[in-house]
């Protein structure tokens, strides 16, 4: 893998349609009590819960001694798209929650949500957590892996539980695994493996 | 929440007036900045933060009519960062910009309500009342998953940060939960050097084993025979919704419900344990298991065995991704080639499947490019029984191909 610095901090985005569970993912993970910046909703989105975010949810992540991960929490309702690009400024990673029991087409929500963030994208530092699966497992996943490999990307695709500490930093650290071999040339890598052999 | 936290997000909500924020932070330390993109001084508060502790940055701009600087603000943010002092950026925040005013001087005191917003620009910076909400409602956002989830091996609880260092003996029975899944380090070491040194026309029988000789292997097989009496079931009477067939695996300790209609597989004894778990994964004797198929009528006799019986349940992938790492205990399957290249189809769905330590590592290696074995331990850094093993599960699940397939 690449030398890291001696510390790092990286910003990660977790995005994903309203009430999948992005607030309750950040606060799942956050070392440190998770921000918020939820109101009571004034649109149509009061039907699906009582508070909505607003701006953002932060959180903290540390995932070692030297890498700590501030996590983005965006908001759900497209209104707010304006936000989403100005997020993704200087993030490593992202990771996408998407609802599983949704009937809409899974390109559908996501083209919606991968859209602003092309970059990451083309950078496979993009993680998509399939939350409320009703059949999990191989064929619950199906769709949403053919929808990825029909973008020719190969990205991981995890059933998650936004509640579900394990699951939600999963999911981060495997949005953000691609740039450390990205990068490598295997010749520099043929050297370096020949390098540390005993 | 700390007073400034709270008088920055006032300060931002006088605008919105919520009845009621939703708030869980208790920040006694200044972990962030809350900018309000809309106010004149945002940019310049942004700089100071970026030049100074640069702490990361909640931009609070919910009106979409009204972020004119954002423009402003974004090229700040996307400036490269530094790391200094914070007093600058609180100096910023809290001398220059408009004072804070609250109703006490206990940081938990709510904020006094300075009334209607009359729309002026003294009055859009006011402060309103801020109730802080104590219910969790984001926690029962989520209705419980009717699915059962599949039940991990022998996956350590994660401990809390700041929970006491555990000691020798829960260290030791960590150990040895690794050693059974994946093999001693030094064994593993031993049989690759064994093998390097040695004439490859005769591998090293520490380091390969006979996937055909395990369960796994017996599992396969048995799943495929249902999957041909579906397909041929379908083919004879396309219109008819056919029964789902199911098996199980009877062995002198324990018996397996199979049941590929909807995708599960349950024991009659946990396989938390590690003795049950080695039993079960070791290597068949001949006749060890015996095979008995349902279908149609007898199926309901095999649903009632699964309710009465089952202690546990998986996924079919999970229990093939857990067999394939039992049996190989980080060794290869007799055949694989350390240096033949092969490419990752699709991710596996590692939230769901016995973890492999640096998993994650050995997966997003694979993802970027075809690589062999060899090239994976070298580029991840993570000892060969790992690699090993992961490769053993994923290609039990056709989620690693060699390259040339593609």
């Amino acid at each position: 893998m690449h030398e890291r610095d001696p510390f790092s901090v990286s910003r990660v985005l977790i995005a994903g349609p309203v009430g999948v569970g992005k607030t309750t993912a950040v606060q799942a993970l956050s070392t440190v009590p998770a921000l918020q910046t939820d109101v009571v909703p004034s649109d149509d989105t009061r039907h699906l819960k009582s508070s909505t975010t607003v701006a953002m949810d932060f959180g903290v992540l540390r995932l070692d001694s030297q890498r700590v991960v501030h996590l983005y929490g965006t908001p759900g309702q497209r209104r707010f798209d304006f936000m989403w690009e100005i997020l993704s400024i200087g993030s490593a990673g992202l990771v996408i929650l998407v609802d599983g029991s949704d009937p809409a087409p899974p390109g559908t929500v996501l083209d919606l949500y991968l859209a602003p963030y092309d970059e990451l994208l083309q950078n496979r530092a993009v993680a998509i957590g399939v939350t409320r699966l009703s059949r999990g497992g191989r064929e619950g996943l199906s769709p949403w892996r053919e929808e990825i490999e029909r973008r020719n990307v190969l990205l991981p695709v995890f059933e998650a539980d936004p509640r579900n500490r394990r699951d939600v930093e999963r999911l981060v650290r495997a949005s953000l695994i691609a740039r450390e071999f990205r990068d490598e040339e295997p010749s520099s890598l043929a050297t370096r493996a020949a390098l540390e052999r005993p | 929440m700390s007073e400034r936290t709270r008088t920055l997000l006032s300060w931002h909500l006088a605008r919105v007036r919520p009845s009621c924020l939703t708030e869980a932070a208790s920040h006694e330390s200044p972990r962030a900045v809350f900018i309000d993109a809309d106010h004149p001084d945002a940019p310049s508060v942004l700089e100071a933060n970026r030049q100074g502790e640069c702490l990361p940055v909640i931009l609070l701009a919910v009106d979409r009519l009204r972020h004119s600087a954002l423009g402003a603000v974004v090229e700040v943010l996307a400036k490269p960062v530094s790391t200094d002092d914070l007093d600058r950026v609180a100096d910023r925040l809290f001398n220059d910009g408009p004072a804070p005013r609250t109703s006490g001087a206990g940081a938990d005191e709510a904020i006094e309500d300075p009334g209607p917003d009359e729309g002026g620009e003294a009055d859009r910076y006011a402060f309103p009342r801020i109730e802080d909400s104590h219910d969790d409602e984001s926690a029962g956002e989520l209705p419980p998953s009717d699915a059962p989830l599949p039940l991990p091996l022998m996956e350590p609880t994660p401990r809390p940060e700041g929970m006491v260092e555990e000691g020798p003996a829960a260290r030791e029975r960590r150990q040895a939960r690794v050693d059974a899944l994946f093999g001693r380090e030094q064994a593993i070491d031993e049989a690759r050097r064994g093998d390097s040194s040695d004439d490859t026309s005769a591998p090293s029988d520490a380091l390969y084993y006979d996937p055909g000789a395990y369960l796994g292997a017996r599992l396969e097989h048995e799943l495929q025979l249902v999957h041909q009496d579906r397909r041929a079931a379908t083919l004879a009477a396309p219109r008819d919704r056919q029964p789902a067939g199911g098996f199980t695996l009877a062995m002198a300790h324990m018996e397996l419900y199979v049941l590929p209609g909807i995708d599960r597989i349950y024991a009659s004894s946990t396989l938390r344990s590690t003795n049950t778990a080695r039993l079960t994964f070791t290597e068949l004797e001949p006749n060890a298991v015996t095979v008995t198929h349902y279908q149609g009528s007898s199926m309901p006799a095999l649903q009632d065995r699964v309710r009465v019986r089952a202690s546990s349940g998986y996924t079919i992938d999970g229990f093939i991704w857990l067999a394939a790492l039992m049996s190989s205990q980080g060794r290869l399957a007799v055949g694989n080639d350390l240096h033949r290249r092969y490419r990752l189809r699709h991710w596996p769905n590692l939230t769901r499947l016995e973890p492999v330590p640096t998993g994650i590592e050995i997966a997003g290696c694979w993802s970027v490019r075809p690589a062999s074995i060899d090239e994976v331990i070298a580029r991840t850094g993570v000892h060969p029984r790992f690699v090993h093993a992961f490769f053993a599960a994923a290609s039990a699940l056709r989620s690693l191909v060699p390259a040339e397939d593609a």
